[in-house]
């Protein structure tokens, strides 16, 4: 599904040079749902970002559902993240000046204009995230668990077979955390998608089946050991 | 690299260091260094927009300074003429269009009176074969007598010479001394034949002499030529009479007494006053348009006013945690709205500094144009110098400083509302302002504006201009930019939809940002609305008027052709025409009337109106003038048997008279009375006309020329046949001019084109100012959306989709500002229909739909947004995904 193989990621130049990824090997099987720790700076965002199409690694390769997406253009790397992937972030996900169900239907229409099943399918998602009450919501005015639960229907209104997910509990207390955490895994329990989620939290990291431990941008752990270092 | 982008980037350079200049300066004192801490980095991270807001300013500045040093400068070009050839006058006598020169001998015996001297004066084209010749004044003057010395100074190599020995000279009435400088403009040399139009027609006139650069010689910027008065009486028909005398008064003696004593002495038909008040009444018959071009110039400042608002709000929003922590630290309230008042204080001196130069090189683009209308309309001017007055330039300044003050104060306090905790309340999101209940403070502000505007209009008119109904303008102005952000909320519920259609995605996200920041916008859209407002008001007017006037033409000059000679009209240019050639004209073959008119340019009650007189038996038939009161067969009964007159509308409105008054008018003959028979529609002139029949009028005043001949042709003639013969048998000798009816319309069109061509650049200086505040919000919009774009591109946005979407943005606040503006425009096009051009010029003219105006703006507006929105776009479509993303 997913296959990185000696990817490095370098920013800035000269004295300001940052080597954020020093040579990653990773593989994720289709349908399996991993979770990235690390501390601050170590390099997840990066690491995530590459895998979610949004940059260029500096050295390595990427293959995604057996595309390599290092060579990718601009374009089409969008065109990628738009049909293939899924993205949720920590904060900001939506745009105010739509409500719930236009937010979902976003990636539809970008892609065309949104029909008649498209809008069933965004409600459906939503009903599904437990919003069904709340299509024609703004969104001011739902809560910071809702938001993210929108942000997660939108990931999937194409139907993706990737999600990627940078922090989607860190902005949540730990009650809401959970609900999302649990419809996450619902997802990939349901429909065989495969989850890459980056987090801070160690109850969170233990939702997913493979922890993978990052440090100074490279692997450090990943399996078992890492699930062992987490504290299971 | 690019041109466009060097300049850009050199005046970028240039701004921001004049700007870093004056906070160093500012350096001593404790606000000066916040503004070095807090401004001048921010000015640097925003360089275009800091840029642009200065820019803005400048322009506004440079618009008004260069409307007011063009009016000046043509005033003040007139005034230098009447100071060449009058000299040391100290009064001059006037009266009635020209009188007997034996008035000399009258003046002469008053006592207090030193010297006295007669001067005629007139404009014709220098004819050369196959040249549109420039324009010569011809002064006529007694140098052969002893007086004329006292007043005048010749500097000229031949004159001595001719003055030992007249007789050569005064042999013919076609000798004249030139001006150096036309002289070797033409390379004229000693007795090279000069031919210059006169009543006669062209004529051969031999150079005799040169005149050089200074006294006389520096009238009409250069362009004259000297005769001698009796020569210049005979080559231009004008009998024995002259247009004035130049009189001094005895040294000792009281100027104001000695006129006195002058106007008991010659009667009533004569006016006796200072040279000055020539120049004075050339600058009040100006006023009208000089007025109209303030405004405009003072609306394109208010909109550079709008960018200076913006630019500083904007800037506290973005500075919102600096600020948070600067009061955390101990800075105070006070402080914080010194500082930003200060900023605006910063663009305001730097803009007006900037604004003051440009204006002045505007100020020469401006002149020539201006100078072409006044001399088409008012009077022959040659005003080829910015005449370069400090006070003035400092007002301008001054006015551009106060102005950016008053806009930043807004926003300023705005800052000092922020507190110490502001700090943990930035969220990065711009939240959507929910639609306002009731009444808000901009609407209570727009109803007393329009209460304002209301109470304005009833006010009466001060020393003839209609402060009131200029006040109602900027106020119905004010009004329109209070309610703006209501109707942007109303015509987005029809615009959203609309773009969502055919902009799909991007235009529902674009639609969205609009009312987002409805504050932000409103100002951005309100700036544009008012540019857009000034066009579609002025569009109003010159759609009106020109219909008024084609209408007009239509009723009143049926005739089929016009023969003018020297200028394709009659008006400040032509030559008149000697009044025998009527019997020639209407001998050619296929025309079956001539009629003869006379517009004689004429002072009554201090104003320069027209006396205008023709065959009314001809014209009743023929025309169908309207009758405000009067009737035609009465109205010419009347003018034939009781020497009475027909006024035009303005005229009656202006002087309060109607039918049944008396109008007593200066003659050759002395004071006359003129009953008013009628009052009609009449658009000759601004300032009023005074209709009588030609037979009264040759008889009173003495005077048979003619400006235009008026020919009927049978219906079914050949009208081109018709004019062919007259320019073959007249044509090249007379300098004529003939016209068709279509042709005549087509070039009052271009007058009217031709005078409102100044106010047009206002109208784009107004909306380019608003345009770049259009950059600017975009910017900003771009610079506070940085997160949100970024999760738009990293669910699969493209970077073009990103583009059209700003674009989309940028398109719809130009299509809003126009539909706005629109409105705005076309009540203020009322208000200057019915207020003030009534006020200036006495016409009423009916509304008329400006469809053109209307729909260039709806055309061109819209656009010129969307290409503004160009540069943010690309800004927008550039960023980086990742970095776009990322958290502090
Ligand atoms: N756009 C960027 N430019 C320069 N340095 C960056 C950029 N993004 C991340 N970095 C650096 O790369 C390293 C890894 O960052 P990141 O992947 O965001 O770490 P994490 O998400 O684990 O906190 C850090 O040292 C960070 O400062
Ligand atoms: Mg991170």
């Amino acid at each position: 599904m997913i296959r990185l193989e000696g990817v490095t990621k370098t920013y800035g130049e000269g004295p300001n040079r940052v080597e954020a990824l020093r040579g990653v090997d990773l593989h994720i099987a289709p349908a399996e749902f991993v979770s990235i720790m690390g501390p601050s700076g170590s390099g997840k965002s990066t690491l995530l970002n590459l895998v979610s199409a949004l940059d260029r690694p500096t050295g390595g390769k990427i293959t995604i559902e057996g595309q390599d997406i290092s060579t990718l253009t601009d374009d089409a790397l969008t065109l990628f993240r738009r049909r293939r992937i899924g993205l949720i972030f920590q904060f900001f996900n939506l745009l105010p000046t739509l409500d719930a169900l236009h937010n979902v239907l976003l990636p539809v229409m970008l892609e065309r204009e949104a029909r008649g099943e498209d809008v069933e399918r965004a409600r459906g998602l939503l009903e599904q995230v437990g919003l069904g009450k709340r299509t024609h919501h703004r969104i001011h005015q739902l809560s910071g668990g809702e938001m993210q639960r929108v942000a997660l229907a939108r990931a999937l209104v194409l139907g993706p077979k990737l999600l990627l997910a940078d922090e989607p509990t860190g902005n949540l207390d730990s009650h809401t955390g959970e609900a999302m955490l649990a419809l996450l895994k619902g997802v990939r329990d349901q429909h065989g998608t495969t989850i890459v989620m980056v987090t801070h939290d160690r109850n969170a990291a233990l939702v997913a089946d493979r922890q993978v431990r990052v440090k100074d941008g490279t692997i450090v752990e990943d399996g078992a050991a890492a699930r062992l270092a987490a504290g299971a | 690299m690019n041109p466009l982008r060097w300049l850009g980037e050199s005046l970028a350079f240039l701004i921001l260091g004049c700007l870093r200049g004056a906070a160093l300066l500012l350096r001593p004192w404790r606000i000066g260094r916040l503004l070095r801490t807090v401004s001048v980095p921010h000015f640097g991270e925003h360089k275009i927009r800091t840029s642009l807001t200065v820019l803005g300013i400048a322009l506004g500045v440079a618009v008004l300074i260069a409307v007011v040093l063009v009016n000046r400068s043509i005033v003040a070009s007139f005034g230098a003429t009447i100071d060449s050839v009058s000299g040391k006058a100290n009064l001059q006598v006037t009266g009635g269009g020209g009188f007997e020169e034996e008035v000399v001998e009258k003046v002469r015996a008053t006592p207090g009176v030193f010297k006295v001297a007669p001067v005629l004066t007139q404009t014709t084209p220098v004819r050369l074969p196959g040249q549109q010749g420039d324009q010569l004044l011809l002064v006529g003057v007694d140098f052969l007598g002893e007086d004329d010395e006292y007043f005048r100074e010749y500097q000229s190599g031949e004159m001595p010479a001719i003055k030992d020995d007249p007789i050569a000279f005064l042999n013919s009435s076609t000798h004249l001394i030139l001006g150096r400088k036309v002289a070797d403009r033409y390379g004229f040399k000693l007795h090279d034949k000069i031919p210059i139009v006169t009543p006669e027609g062209v004529r051969e006139f031999e150079i005799w002499g040169f005149v050089g650069d200074e006294g006389v010689g520096r009238a009409f910027g250069g362009d004259l030529a000297i005769m001698y008065y009796q020569a210049m009486q005979v080559a231009f028909g004008r009998g024995t009479k002259v247009d004035r005398l130049d009189v001094a008064v005895r040294e000792g003696e009281d100027v104001a007494a000695v006129a006195d004593r002058l106007e008991a002495a010659l009667g009533p038909g004569f006016e006796v006053d200072r040279p000055e008040r020539r120049t004075e009444r050339v600058s009040q018959l100006l006023s009208g348009l000089n007025a109209g071009l303030m405004m405009a110039s003072l609306v394109a400042l208010l909109v550079g006013m709008f960018l200076i608002y913006n630019t500083i709000s904007i800037g506290v929003v973005q500075r919102k945690k600096e600020l948070g922590i600067l009061r955390a630290l101990g800075t105070t309230r006070r402080q914080t709205l010194a500082l930003f008042t200060l900023e605006g204080l910063l663009f305001g001196v730097v803009g007006s500094a900037i604004g003051v130069g440009l204006g002045i090189v505007l100020a020469k683009f401006l002149l020539r144009s201006m100078t072409e209308s006044v001399s088409e309309i008012y009077v022959q001017i040659a005003a080829t110098d910015v005449h370069i007055d400090a006070p003035l330039l400092v007002g301008g300044f001054v006015l551009g400083v106060l102005g950016a003050l008053a806009a930043a104060l807004v926003p300023a306090r705005e800052a000092m509302r922020v507190s110490p905790i502001e700090t943990l309340r930035t969220s990065g999101i711009v939240e959507s302002q929910g639609p306002r209940r009731g009444l808000t403070r901009a609407d209570v502000v727009a109803l007393l504006l329009v209460a304002a505007t209301i109470g304005f209009l009833q006010l009466p008119t001060i020393g003839g201009q209609p402060v009131g109904g200029f006040s109602a303008a900027m106020t119905t102005t004010l009004a329109g930019a209070m309610l703006t952000p209501r109707l942007i909320r109303l015509l987005m519920g029809g615009l959203g939809p609309l773009a969502a259609r055919l902009l799909k995605v991007q235009g529902r996200l674009a639609a969205g940002n609009l009312t987002r920041d409805l504050t932000r916008n409103s100002i951005t859209i309100g700036a544009l609305m008012i540019g857009v407002a000034l066009s579609v008001s002025i569009g109003t007017f010159m759609t009106s008027f020109q219909r008024s006037a084609l209408d007009w033409i239509e009723q009143t000059l049926p005739a089929d052709l016009f023969v003018t000679s020297a200028a394709s009209m009659a008006n400040a240019r032509n030559v008149p025409l000697d009044g025998a050639l009527r019997e020639q004209l209407a001998a050619l073959p296929g025309v079956e009337n001539v009629e003869a008119v006379r517009i004689l340019e004429y002072t009554y009650q201090g104003r320069a109106v027209e006396l205008l007189s023709s065959q009314f038996e001809i014209t009743v038939k023929r025309a169908r003038m309207t009758f405000l009161e009067g009737d035609a067969d009465t109205a010419l009964r009347e003018m034939l048997q009781n020497e009475a007159v027909i006024v035009s509308e303005n005229f009656a409105r202006r002087f309060g008279v109607g039918r049944g008054a008396v109008l007593t008018l200066d003659t050759p003959d002395g004071t006359r009375q003129f009953p008013v028979t009628a009052v009609i529609i009449d658009y000759t002139s601004d300032q009023g006309v005074i209709a009588m029949d030609r037979s009264v009028y040759t008889r009173v005043w003495n005077d048979t020329l003619v400006d235009t001949f008026k020919l009927y042709v049978p219906p079914g003639g050949d009208l081109e046949a018709v004019r062919r013969r007259i320019a073959d048998r007249f044509g090249e000798k007379h300098a004529l001019f003939v016209l068709t009816n279509a042709e005549v319309k087509q070039e009052v069109v271009a007058i009217l084109e031709q005078a409102f061509v100044v106010m047009h650049a206002l109208e784009l200086v107004a909306i380019i100012i608003a345009v770049l505040g259009v950059v600017n919000a975009l910017l900003a919009s771009v610079l506070d959306r940085t997160r949100e774009l970024g999760v738009l591109r990293a669910i699969g946005m493209l970077r073009r989709q990103v583009q059209r979407m700003v674009m989309a943005e940028a398109g719809l606040v130009g299509l809003t500002s126009t539909l706005i503006g629109i409105g705005v425009g076309l009540v203020l096009g009322v208000i200057l229909l019915d207020y003030i051009n009534l006020a200036q010029t006495g016409w009423y003219i009916p509304f008329r739909l400006p469809l053109g105006s209307m729909g260039l703006t709806l055309a061109m507006v819209p656009i010129a947004a969307v290409v503004a929105g160009w540069y943010p776009a690309r800004q927008a479509a550039a960023l980086p995904v990742t970095s776009a993303l990322e958290y502090e």
